[in-house]
């Protein structure tokens, strides 16, 4: 009954068409969508092997510790160069699968959208190495900021070399060109930690002492190679 | 059915089907060499070679080597060892130009001790090799190993001792080098072999070639044997560009020197030559089977970059010891992976193959294993090849 | 030379690509009209063999499509085919020929011819990435022709082309259709009005139409967009 009155009601006094509906709609502002909403936007669209990797890294790590294993450290600086890897190929999909034309071209420019993936790879990594790091340092009884870094510096060096190998031909050609810098810097890490013997020992000092200033240095260099991709990702397109 | 059409057709194929295959084969190995990847990996592993063949010169002195070989010939019993220990400083960690030749001995007789702790001039010959013997078994018991087991190494062990020694340092140099080596070849066989039919898929060349005479069996066939020739090509000549090396620098010192002057407590009745060429042969039939594997199942995945990190992730999980012994099975396979079968450290790896009552090492097996794997993948992608569709574009 | 396609079907999960077609061709060429996602270019693929029919047969004097004798006697120029960029023109076209069992020299001496009647002399030690799109769909159909096919199967040939390469290509594969079965499709009418004796029109996997052309029958576009109402 009461519906029937509501149909009524709604025939009899039912509203006007719209008139310049079309005009006023054109007119609205779009909405507006803080830094971090289009940052955490980003964030669907990066593929699950990116975070699947930063978890492997930080269970291989909590197993480590568990089992108390030390060949962990090795394994988790070995994995490190290949998180970096993964995030260089994401910050650069855009262009690899042909977007990069269609995403100049709309709302959010493409920088900004690379500058936002970049953001959240580089978040996960910091988280990787915040929980790695003392996780690690547990079982080898080396200090936190030691383990760290010595995590860290394989990290920023893939990530600096792969930077400008992606901007160029290579890098265009192929999609293992980052993978095949982290596979190198993996393998001198396995090759110096097995086998370096005096030349390890040597490795293991000047980190202990110049470490620190080692790593400020590669985060200034790789932080410059993210800002040339960055501006060159409109180029590129 | 038209004569005209299959009888010229099948005589003309015939005649020209072995020229074809060189033709395919020549063009498929070009597609490969020009990927600058290629390129870039094979100028890393020339970059390797060199720095593994430099790095013992940075880190020994060349006098070291020379003031060790005097002791070649001399047998490590008590008359080596009373003459030795009055030389030691710091319990055989510190050394001078007076004491360094015996540097050698004092190795293997902390390798056989295996504790710090432990004063090395505190032991006679005699003692040190029972020790040796003991813990050896331990081990053995430790690995899960048979009676049977433990006897037939007791057999192989049994005229080791005494040790005679000999400087060892250019054989040495070799075999770590070339552990390093394949894993240059894995390396290439991950990230440039992983690409040779994904990348017919991704320039959508497939279409073209599916659709040609020889565009299914001999084209799966000549690609796979153009992979297969870069493998073995470069396992081949980096190992020979290596030993090259190593010879100029340092000579082939200690080919003929047991094994156990570097792995004190390897059971294996070997000189490092025999060593060598059994790592040789691990290292060729490895290669075979990375690239069957990388070519095989990025073909199969459709995807190459997985086949890039399942090849890196079983490295990397190799190194890291994470199976304890007492799960046998899984810790001996975890010991046959490529990467710690052909390393230095495979020589104390005492767990053995029984076929029909007869002991097999690792070094025998791990070839057969690694060769039949690599025939079974062939296989498999093969079908996945011939059976592939164009769809979905 | 009698190219049959008896009661062809193809079946996705949850659609019907192409639905239960048939028609038979000879030499000559046939025109294959369609709307995006008619089912030519799953059709086409069909009858290179590299696409295996959910059901039906196709054969060529009794040859059935899977076999190497077919694909022995085929040409096949794919929609949007890929290409190895570091080769050269005259690389590629000799690579086809390899695949395609051709012998060493003479497979020298038809590459030359190949891409002197495309127009590619004069680039054909050229890297194809350097070329224009024209160039590449010249490249396309001397590969095709290169083991002098009985039966050309060209999908989308014409796609990117110009006004002046559309007609060239077009006079091209008149020439070749002599005594050759050709299948040509395209969205743009006006390429196959003019050479084509026999018309093919699909729609939603059907053929709705299949007959012979001569222009008599007045403006062929009028007719298609009569058909495709």
């Amino acid at each position: 009954m009461a519906s029937d009155y509501k149909d009524l009601l709604n025939e009899a006094f039912s509203a006007p068409a719209p008139k310049g509906k079309d005009a006023f709609l054109k007119n609205i502002r779009p909405r507006e969508v803080s830094l971090f909403a289009m940052i955490w936007q980003q964030a669907a669209y990066i593929r699950v092997t990116a975070w699947l990797l930063a978890a492997l890294v930080v269970g291989v790590a909590i197993a480590g510790a568990v089992l108390k294993l030390e060949s962990a450290q090795n394994a988790v600086t070995m994995l490190m160069p290949f998180t970096a890897a993964v995030a260089v190929i994401e910050s650069n999909r855009s262009r690899r699968c042909g977007m990069s034309e269609l995403e100049t071209a709309t709302r959010f420019s493409l920088r900004s959208v690379v500058l936002a993936r970049m953001t959240l790879l580089g978040a996960a990594a910091l988280i990787v190495l915040l929980i790695a790091a003392p996780v690690i340092s547990a079982v080898t009884c080396e200090g936190a900021v030691f383990t760290a870094v010595r995590m860290v510096i394989p990290y920023l060096l893939t990530m600096s070399i792969s930077l400008p190998i992606e901007r160029s031909s290579l890098g265009r050609k192929t999609d293992l060109s980052s993978l095949a810098v982290a596979s190198v810097v993996a393998f001198v890490i396995y090759y110096v930690s097995n086998f370096g013997g005096a030349a390890f020992t040597g490795y293991l000092q000047v980190i202990g002492r110049w470490g620190v200033l080692i790593a400020l240095g590669l985060l200034a260099l790789t932080a410059a190679q993210q800002w040339k991709t960055i501006n060159k990702s409109e180029e590129l397109a | 059915m038209e004569s005209r059409v299959t009888s010229s057709s099948f005589i003309w194929r015939n005649s020209s089907d072995m020229n074809n295959i060189g033709t395919l084969y020549k063009f498929e190995l070009k597609k490969i060499l020009k990927n600058r990847l290629t390129i870039a990996m094979l100028i890393i592993t020339l970059a390797v070679i060199i720095i593994e063949g430099l790095l013992p010169r940075l880190t020994t002195s060349r006098e070291a080597g020379v003031a060790q070989k005097t002791l070649d010939g001399r047998v490590i019993d008590d008359e080596l060892l009373n003459e030795m220990y009055p030389q030691l400083l710091g319990n055989g960690s510190e050394w001078n130009a007076d004491n360094i030749k015996y540097m050698g001995v004092a190795g293997v007789e902390a390798g056989i001790l295996s504790d710090d702790d432990a004063v090395l001039s505190d032991y006679g010959a005699a003692e040190l090799y029972e020790i040796r013997d003991e813990a050896i078994v331990g081990y053995m018991n430790r690995d899960g190993l048979t009676e049977d087991e433990i006897s037939w190494w007791q057999e192989q062990m049994a005229e080791q001792a005494p040790f005679t020694y000999v400087y060892n340092g250019g054989a040495l140099t070799l075999a770590q080098g070339l552990a390093g080596v394949l894993m240059c070849i894995m390396l290439i066989s991950a990230l440039c072999l992983s690409t040779v039919f994904t990348l017919e898929h991704r320039q959508r060349t497939d279409q073209l070639i599916l659709s040609c005479v020889n565009g299914r069996k001999e084209t799966y066939l000549v690609k796979m044997l153009a992979g297969l020739t870069i493998v073995i090509g470069c396992s081949v000549v980096t190992a020979v560009l290596l030993s090259a090396m190593v010879t100029g620098l340092y000579g082939m010192d200690g080919l003929n020197s047991a094994v156990q002057i570097e792995i004190p407590m390897s059971s294996y009745s070997l000189t490092m030559g025999q060593f060598i060429v059994r790592q040789m042969i691990v290292m060729i039939t490895s290669s075979i089977l990375f690239a069957a594997f990388s070519m095989a199942v990025s073909e199969i995945l459709k995807n190459s970059l997985a086949v890039t990190g399942i090849m890196v992730g079983l490295f990397i999980f190799g190194q890291l010891e994470v199976i304890p012994p007492q799960y046998r099975l899984l810790s001996h396979l975890n010991a046959m992976l490529p990467s710690n079968q052909i390393s230095i450290w495979s020589l104390s790896e005492y767990r053995l193959f029984n076929i029909g009552g007869h002991f097999f090492t690792g070094y025998v097996m791990s070839p057969v294993i690694y060769l039949a794997i690599s025939v079974v993948l062939v296989i498999a992608g093969a079908v996945s090849y011939n059976r592939f569709q164009v769809t979905g574009r | 030379m009698k190219l049959k396609v008896d009661r062809i079907t193809k079946q996705y999960k949850n659609k019907i690509a192409v639905d239960r077609i048939s028609f038979e061709l000879t030499e000559g060429v046939t025109g294959l009209l369609g709307a995006n996602g008619a089912g030519k270019t799953t059709l086409m693929r069909m009858m290179s063999g590299i696409l295996t029919p959910t059901s039906g047969e196709i054969t060529a004097d009794g040859i059935p499509v899977n076999s190497e004798e077919y694909r022995a006697i085929l040409g096949y120029l794919p929609q949007d085919f890929g290409y190895y960029p570091e080769f050269t023109a005259r690389e590629f076209v000799k690579y086809i020929a390899a695949l395609k069992g051709i012998e060493k020299k003479r497979a020298r001496k038809k590459t030359e011819e190949l891409l002197e009647l495309v127009g590619l002399t004069e680039s054909a030690g050229k890297k194809i990435k350097t070329f224009s799109g024209g160039m590449k769909q010249r490249v396309g159909i001397a590969q095709a022709l290169v083991n002098d096919p009985k039966i050309l199967i060209l999908d989308e040939p014409t796609a990117g082309l110009d006004p002046k390469e559309r007609v060239r290509f077009r006079n091209l594969i008149a020439d070749i259709s002599k005594d050759t079965v050709v299948l040509f499709s395209t969205h743009i009418v006006s390429d196959i009005e003019h050479i084509a004796s026999n018309v093919l029109m699909m729609r939603d996997g059907q053929l709705i139409h299949e007959g012979e052309w001569n222009g008599k029958q007045g403006d062929l576009e009028q007719f298609y967009m009569e058909e495709f109402k």
